[in-house]
């Protein structure tokens, strides 16, 4: 087996779980996010050697890969008349933290994907506002921008307040 | 009651289905990608030289312009056997003429790009159905895929060329057959797994380093000979300007007229009344493309910044606004005055909704269902 091989199954053994929710998180489907992710890993393969850090490689390739999914033509079309679709029906049963967090993800599924992308990468991957301009390439201020207004849209979906941690909420109140 | 953002984040990601790939499959993956590359580059020197000889015996049918280059007049193909046609020395100019091979419709050209313009290939049927807020079925045209005619110099024929080799007229040209598809399981019932299909394709040479290429979705079941008739059918019409059914007197500044038709990104037939516009900041170069050009627009590894206006029938949005407002983070909305169409303006996360509702306040519309009143794309913008 080959260093690479080695070094390529040790970083995907490590990083395909995180890789596949935050494109799930972006893109709001399972088997499309999973898709996403191994459309990026494969690309990856081919150019281990030519890349610095596989894993801001992966997260920024991931991200795009899923926002695509979401730019195809049917998915306009089949999404015209809702644009919250879970993957699985609500359990009848349904305990409270189960309800919460299907309430939470149908909140963060009525955010477009590009916004919903800058709030991930944020605060679940926990870039900075110019490593995340980076990945998705836009301009720093539509970062600041979206996630400023990514916060308020989740207010108003959830009807509660919707604060950021203690180090990172400095850098929000600056957007 | 409080919630802590990456908490929520979390929380929105559990509950995950199990994974459907190993890390073995990926590895699998990366090394099949690896052997596709490696026959990719292999086999492009060969299939070049076959090229040129197939070019320089090959009848013209259609002449392509250098975009840099005067207008040629039609004549000037050598020895044309076949109505010429000449590719629009303009770039919102559209010439493909409609036409029908079998039961296939082709349209005219519906999108247009400085780099290459499309037409729709439309079967007998209806396509998908679009259930509006009032539970009333829409039905879409049977759209099986696409014609797209380049520019000189636009299209990189190299992927193709892995495919099998046959002829268009004389004409080098390539075929790929279609893959079936399938659908996501989380999609099972949405949308049908021909959605997910690989179209076949078939790319030609219709001029020195000038491509145009046709395609079908598997579920038509159009086979090779079927898309080399409809080739060698593809003739020109006298160019036109492509018009929308708005304009604006306000465009932020450095953004400029990028594709427009009546028929949006999606490529598809365009519903009646439908028009579209896309602006992007920056110069976007047509060259190397194997499809058309899809968001993002990336040069130099930098996403130009990108603006798109969709005018549809109101029945196909959710949105009205009888005064420009932005309900959706980065989407805006107009009315018409009958409330009959919606305008939909995207600013792609590049601009803010006060400079979104500035364009939509400069919007003049012409009447949507007369496409006599429609504006010049290159005057709606200017």
């Amino acid at each position: 087996m080959s260093d690479r091989d080695t070094e390529f199954r040790d970083f995907v053994t490590a990083q395909m779980e995180p890789l596949r929710g935050l494109a799930y998180l972006t893109c709001g489907d399972w088997q499309a996010a999973e898709d996403a992710v191994l459309t990026v890993l494969a690309k990856l393969y081919v150019k281990w050697r030519r890349v610095d850090n596989h894993a801001s490689y992966a997260r920024t390739a991931v991200v795009r890969a899923a926002i695509d999914e979401t730019r195809r033509p049917w998915w306009r079309r089949e999404h015209s008349q809702s644009d919250a679709m879970p993957d699985h029906p609500y359990p009848d049963d349904s305990t409270h933290a189960v309800d919460e967090r299907l309430r939470i993800r149908d909140a963060l599924q009525q955010l477009p994907p590009r916004l919903r992308a800058v709030l991930t990468l944020r605060f679940l991957e926990g870039l900075s506002v110019r490593d995340t301009a980076e990945a998705l390439r836009c301009p720093e201020g539509t970062v600041k921008s979206y996630t400023s207004r990514g916060l308020d849209a989740l207010r108003q979906i959830l009807g509660v307040e919707v604060f950021v941690n203690k180090e990172l909420r400095h850098e929000a109140r600056a957007v | 009651m409080k919630l802590e953002l990456s908490d929520m984040l979390k929380a929105g990601k559990e509950n995950a289905p199990p994974p459907r790939y190993s890390v073995e499959d990926a590895v699998a993956a990366g090394r099949k990608r690896q052997r596709r590359q490696r026959t990719m580059f292999a086999g492009a020197g060969s299939a070049a030289a076959v090229v040129a000889v197939a070019a320089a015996i090959a009848v013209p049918q259609i002449v392509a312009h250098d975009k840099p280059s005067p207008a040629l007049p039609a004549a000037a193909s050598s020895a044309p056997k076949k109505k010429s046609f000449a590719y629009p020395a303009g770039d919102f100019t559209g010439n493909i003429a409609a036409f029908t091979s079998g039961e296939l419709k082709i349209t005219d050209a519906v999108h247009v790009t400085p780099g290459y313009q499309v037409a729709i290939v439309v079967a007998p049927g209806n396509g998908t159905d679009t259930i509006d807020a009032n539970n009333k079925t829409h039905h879409s045209p049977n759209d099986i895929g696409e014609l797209v005619v380049y520019r000189k110099g636009v299209y990189n024929p190299k992927k193709i060329e892995t495919a099998a080799k046959v002829s268009v007229d004389g004409h080098p040209a390539y075929f790929q057959k279609s893959l079936p598809g399938k659908a996501p399981t989380g999609l099972k019932g949405k949308v049908p797994d021909s959605a997910f299909d690989t179209p076949a394709i078939l790319a030609w040479e219709y001029g020195d380093n000038a491509w145009a290429t046709v395609s079908a979705a598997a579920r038509a079941k159009v086979g090779q000979q079927e898309l080399v008739t409809i080739a060698g059918k593809v003739t020109a019409k006298a160019a036109v300007p492509v018009k929308v059914g708005f304009k604006l007197s306000y465009v932020p500044s450095g953004y400029e007229l990028a594709a427009a038709g009546p028929s949006d990104s999606a490529l598809l037939s365009p519903m009646a009344g439908e028009s579209y516009i896309r602006l992007l900041k920056g110069d976007f170069p047509y060259k190397g493309l194997t499809a058309p050009a899809q968001d993002p627009f990336v040069v130099n590894d930098k996403q130009l910044p990108l603006v798109q206006l969709g005018l549809y029938p109101s029945w196909y949005s959710k949105h009205s606004a009888k005064t420009a407002s932005c309900p959706d983070q980065g989407l805006c909305y107009l009315n018409t005055d009958d409330g009959k169409y919606v305008l939909e303006l995207s600013g792609g996360g590049f601009l803010s909704n006060a400079e979104m509702i500035k364009m939509l306040n400069s919007v003049t519309f012409a009447d949507p269902t007369d496409a006599g009143t429609w504006f010049k794309a290159t005057d709606a913008v200017s």
